[in-house]
């Protein structure tokens, strides 16, 4: 099909374009460059494009843009298909296919459509009313009822398109590039001000075409296009088409979606599909225009019958003639200046309007024109083939191919409500409008209500002048305009016979609305979650001021006393693809990286997820296994030397002469004996008395200290000393800093730890003497600035060596240098876990799981009974102290050989299946090959007292039980001679 | 977004900018050539002389703590690392704590306005300027250099996932990715 069908010579934005050629449920057509989908199947006379949501009619297309609730169409996509796309703005491309949806086998013939026959059986809110028995039944009932209902298909496929967003300031947002919005844009811009005008459409004035008054001494349309022009080269404005502002926030924020590019992405094209901006705007102008309603008779769902400024807009912007024997069905001047339109373009126009006088204009353009007039019913199932007429002169039906509705206009609030604003009936109008507004946001024109072409430029040129201080210039002055004659007042819906549609999309007719309010539902947020009204994609865009009329009407009551339904965004769907933009797999989680993570790549090392961190688990060597090179690296920390990367460790530096009482305050333990160059462990509690966080503290100088943490909790460590110190304790004089990025560190640990120090330590004193267990020294290394601790997790021989951060690499080296008389090997994470397993040191997260104190996990003697800390006062609650408490413990299997199930509970071994029997559970457990068999930390109630039980370690879920015995929870050097030595 | 006024209404032409090769460059630079010097008081308001000696980009990052960057590798006698007792004021050596990424190019602005929330604007982030900010998850001390070049300064270990980030960012003009020995 050529596609010339309906398309009007001369007429449109491109007359004579290029030939698109395109697909629409497998047959080919032709459209031309510049159409819509939409515009490409009118001009094609394709009537059906869709099936409804719950009753399967035909469906055609009703609006010409964002408002559409019914030519959704699935576009087909390499990247992955669209589901529910509104074919009024879809733009046309070479290869472009798109399938209609919510039909089998196809739109034009559909095995549901005997559910629009049995519609009397399905009146809203049927589905609380039945599928209730027999009550096993109902997932047989949801299988099928998600079968049959619902529009598009979500695809299968993973989205492979491309999509990004962006950041952008501004003074001035200007939604809308109509009339006001083209004059607010003129005005901001030749202020000095930085302007953002957004357009959802290609184009922009589209307002303007066909409209015959002279702004400025020229035409209205030859007006807009040197308005565009001339802020298409000013510097401070951006002008973004094919745009929506999907969402306006507090504080200026706004969200926009930017359709980059609508055909798939060319070989070589590397630019998006989608762009979302999420802008911050000193002042927002919202010119979003007005939205015309349908009317509402019966059957005014059938593919044919459109709004009349759609109508119009196909032919003025397209060149395509939707009709040849048009009826246009009005109750103002508007419906009048679309008839003039389409007949001035050769088509057949009858125009009913229900007022008895109004505008000469469609008569002058030859139209037929019948007062006192409207439209009652449709005839013709798959397209328009008459419409039944009531007329002074009485009732018949009138030949046509197409009926264009003018009911009214509402100004399009949307995203003046996104932030509260409460829309305010106009009875006088007919229409909601902005009512009071926050500071820097202002609607104007059509969106204030306003229709009078010099009262919309004026408004425009205002708002773009407002709060700004730069150079001012005079409104825009108009000659011609059309006065528009007062609206009818509204019909009665509930006179409307037959399926009287009120929401296309859903399918929610008049008798709905008035079956919900007398079931009881009379709020309109009610009504709209019983009937569905206005909760398609569409969000009631056509329907809903109709919808409260009708509410309005069932309940007695004036539309003021109804209000509308809470706007909230986005406008339109957006494509989750640009909400997430950059968020791809790869860059969902970052990931922290030591400074020696190369050289623990080039040595084969199995990568770990830490927390945020990358840290090696262990390093494979040649074929071992897992437990292999685990076992060989614990056995060589526990008889040579090894050296493992604990950069992540959280360092803070702290400084001030307040240090010692602020230490005081935050651990356990007491801190005013603690010299400089020594260091000292500590615990610190949470208000509640739970174990918090662990790590040492070393005494630089004499106000001059740096604090370790747990690698996972630096952060909230850091916080909560801030939070301490600028809240509760301001009149400490400490001042903190995280320097975890600063340093490298690593630790060497092994009994021949002292021989590899003293080979690189360039003249400091290492010995017992010179640098005892928990001391500190600042020094050089290998020729690198260092601070070394003699601190031990291992439980062996231990020095931890910080240089900063950019030298790590070189001291890893190096020690492995160092260390290579000794055939020193490096250690992984997973060693590390067995060597503080084999000594009892608990672990935060583990042991320590936000339940325990410092008693439960064996470190009473740690509280101090002098000094007061954080924590003290709930230590001495009663519950801290009863006998039950789940306390830390040694767990060994009876029979060395058998190994201790993982994520074991422990139960009584007379009743190991008992419901609620678990005594505690296994918080840790580890092969060990020190001792030759399974060791384990446990949580047991009343622990402590336990030592010697027989217990079971069950996981039942895996279906293994291990007998196993309660011992003291240290394994190796339970006197630490070896770390100490 | 180009716009040309012609007929009846205008026309639009999309383009990504300047996209071609090498709009954009990011360059890795572990070889910093910089000094950064972090300090911290107690005081929102730092008291006494005025702690922002001549030749660096100051940013204050947080209350009583500021961040001075130097651009070559010149030591500032006047400011060691370690605690003084009479300002009662905490300085550290951060410079191994960071490492720089450079963008630069043509649609350098274009690709730093999609990571960083603040105002890229040059009459608002003008060359010379240094701000902490932002991109995404990352913290990142920004200087604009030059026109079209910019520094971002961000955490040693995340160094790696910014340059991948930025990367991302970049794809759709075409940004090249370098390594600065």
């Amino acid at each position: 099909m050529t596609g010339s069908a309906r398309r009007i010579e001369g007429a449109g934005l491109h007359p004579g374009a290029d030939e698109v050629r395109f697909q629409f449920d497998g047959r080919a057509y032709r459209g031309q460059a510049g159409d819509s989908l939409a515009s490409a199947l009118i001009a094609n006379n394709v009537r059906v494009v869709a099936r409804s949501f719950k009753y399967h009619r035909p469906r055609g297309i009703t609006g010409i843009g964002p408002e559409e609730a019914t030519g959704l169409l699935a576009i087909e996509r390499a990247t992955g298909d669209e589901p529910n796309t509104r074919a009024t703005t879809v733009e046309l491309y070479e290869g472009l296919s798109a399938r209609g949806q919510n039909a089998w086998p196809s739109v034009n013939f559909d095995l549901s459509a005997w559910l629009n026959l049995a519609s009397p059986l399905f009146p809203v809110g049927f589905y609380y009313k039945t599928f209730m028995a027999p009550a096993g039944a109902w997932m047989f009932y949801e299988h099928l009822i998600r079968r049959v209902a619902g529009l598009g298909t979500v695809p299968e496929a993973v989205d492979t398109e491309h999509y990004t967003s962006t950041h952008a300031h501004t003074d001035v947002l200007i939604a809308g590039g109509g009339a006001a919005g083209l004059s607010a844009a003129l005005a901001a811009g030749r202020s000095g001000a930085r302007v953002i005008l957004v357009d959802e459409n290609p184009w922009l004035g589209l307002g303007l075409l066909g409209e015959d008054a002279r702004i400025d001494g020229e035409r209205a349309s030859d007006w807009a296009a040197n308005a565009i022009a001339a802020l298409s080269v000013m510097d401070n404005v951006r002008i973004l088409t094919r745009t929506t502002v999907a969402g306006r926030y507090e504080h200026g924020f706004v969200i926009l979606c930017e359709k980059v590019r609508e055909a798939p992405a060319g070989r070589d094209d590397p630019s998006p599909r989608w762009r979302l901006w999420k802008v911050r705007a000193g002042r927002v102008v919202l010119a979003t225009g007005a939205i015309e309603r349908p009317l509402v008779f019966a059957n005014n769902d059938r593919p044919g019958v459109m709004t009349a400024s759609a109508a119009a807009g196909y032919l003025l912007r397209h060149g395509v003639l939707p009709g040849s024997r048009i009826v246009v069905a009005t109750e103002n001047d508007s419906g009048h200046a679309a008839g003039a339109h389409l007949a001035q373009a050769g088509a057949q126009v009858t125009v009913l309007d229900r007022r008895d006088t109004g505008t000469a204009i469609a008569a002058e353009a030859g139209a037929t024109v019948e007062w006192s007039s409207g439209v009652l019913d449709i005839k013709g199932a798959r397209g328009v083939r008459a419409a039944r007429a009531a007329t002074p002169k009485g009732e018949r039906w009138l030949d046509c191919d197409l009926v264009a509705m003018a009911g009214g206009w509402s100004p399009a609030l949307h995203l003046y409500a996104h932030t509260g604003g409460k829309p305010v009936w106009d009875e006088a109008r007919g229409m909601f409008v902005p009512g009071v507004s926050e500071d820097g946001v202002i609607c104007v024109g059509a969106s204030n209500g306003s229709f009078d072409l010099a009262d919309v430029l004026r408004q425009g040129h205002e708002a773009g002048l407002a709060g700004g201080s730069g150079a001012t210039s005079p409104a825009p002055n108009v000659e011609g305009a059309r006065s528009e004659k007062a609206s009818a007042a509204f019909a009665n819906l509930s006179d409307a016979g037959g399926k009287a549609f009120v929401d296309l999309q859903g399918d929610v007719t008049v008798a709905d609305l008035s079956l919900a309010v007398r079931e009881g539902y009379r709020s309109i947020e009610h009504v709209k979650r019983y009937t569905t009204l206005g909760m398609g994609t569409d969000q009631g865009k056509l329907g809903n001021v109709n919808g409260v009329r009708a509410i309005a009407e069932a309940r007695g009551e004036d539309v003021s006393a109804i209000g509308t339904t809470r706007f909230r965004p986005p406008y339109v769907p957006l494509p989750m693809g640009a909400v997430a933009a950059h968020q791809s797999p790869d860059l969902r989680h970052p990931m922290r990286r030591t400074a020696a993570h190369d050289l623990h790549e080039e040595a084969g090392c199995v990568w770990l997820h830490a927390g945020a961190w990358l840290r090696p688990q262990f390093y494979r060597q040649g074929t071992e296994t897992d437990l292999e090179a685990v076992n060989r690296e614990v056995m060589a920390v526990r008889e040579n030397v090894s050296i493992v990367d604990v950069s992540t460790l959280g360092k803070i530096e702290m400084a001030g002469p307040d240090c010692i009482e602020f230490l005081n305050r935050i651990y356990t333990n007491g801190w005013s004996t603690l010299k400089i160059g020594m260091g000292r462990y500590g615990i610190m509690l949470r208000e509640d008395g739970m174990v918090f966080d662990d790590g040492v503290t070393m005494r630089l100088a004499e106000d001059h200290y740096v604090m370790s943490t747990t690698s996972g909790g630096a952060g909230a460590v850091y916080e909560w000393m801030t939070r301490l110190l600028e809240t509760r304790w301001s009149d400490l004089r400490v001042v903190l800093t995280p320097v975890t990025e600063q340093w490298f560190a690593a630790a060497l640990a092994g009994p021949k730890a002292r021989d590899v120090l003293a080979r690189v330590c360039d003249g400091l004193d290492v010995s017992n003497e010179g640098l005892p267990f928990m001391a500190g020294r600042v020094g050089t290394i290998a020729g690198i600035p260092a601070r070394i601790f003699r601190i031990s997790f291992s439980g062996e021989l231990s020095y931890e060596i910080n240089v900063p951060a950019d030298r790590g690499a070189e001291l890893w080296q190096a020690l492995l240098e160092a260390g290579a008389p000794e055939n020193m090997e490096p250690y992984g994470l997973e060693s590390m876990g067995v060597l503080r397993l084999e000594k009892g040191h608990f672990v935060i997260g583990r042991e320590a799981e936000g339940r325990t104190n410092p008693d439960d996990i064996g470190l009473g003697r740690m509280v101090s009974s002098k000094k007061w800390f954080i924590g003290k006062e709930a230590l001495g609650l009663p519950e801290m102290t009863v006998p039950n408490r789940r306390q830390l413990v040694g767990v060994v299997p009876v029979d060395p050989s058998q190994r201790i199930p993982y994520s074991a509970h422990l139960v009584l071994p007379d009743r190991p299946d008992e419901i609620g029997g678990a005594q505690g559970w296994i918080a840790s457990l580890a092969y060990s090959p020190t001792l030759g068999h399974d060791i384990a930390l446990a949580l047991l109630e009343g622990g402590h007292d336990r030592i010697g039980e027989a217990l079971i370690a069950s996981a039942p879920i895996a279906g293994k039980k291990t007998p196993v015995t309660v011992v003291a929870p240290h394994f190796y050097d339970h006197e630490g001679s070896r770390q100490i030595g | 977004m180009i716009m040309k006024g012609a007929g009846k209404l205008a026309e639009v032409e999309t383009s990504a900018g300047q996209a071609g090769p090498a709009a954009v460059t990011i360059t890795h630079c572990p070889g910093i050539e910089k000094r950064l010097i972090k300090a911290i008081t107690q005081d929102a308001v730092s008291t006494g002389p005025k702690f922002e000696p001549q030749g660096w980009g100051v940013c204050r990052i947080a209350p009583g703590e500021v961040l001075l960057v130097q651009d070559d590798a010149a030591t500032v006698e006047n400011i060691a690392p370690g605690y003084d007792s009479d300002s009662e004021r905490l300085t550290v050596d951060a410079t191994s704590a960071y490492q720089m990424v450079r963008v630069e190019g043509a649609m350098a602005g274009a690709l730093l306005a999609k990571a960083a929330t603040i105002d890229l604007d040059p009459a608002a982030f003008p060359t010379g300027a240094f701000a902490v900010c932002r991109f995404g998850i990352y913290r990142v001390g920004l200087r604009h250099l030059e026109e079209a070049v910019y520094d971002c300064l961000v955490d040693r270990s995340l160094v790696g996932d910014l340059v991948s980030y930025l990367m991302d960012l970049g794809r759709e003009f075409e940004a090249r990715e370098a390594i600065k020995r």
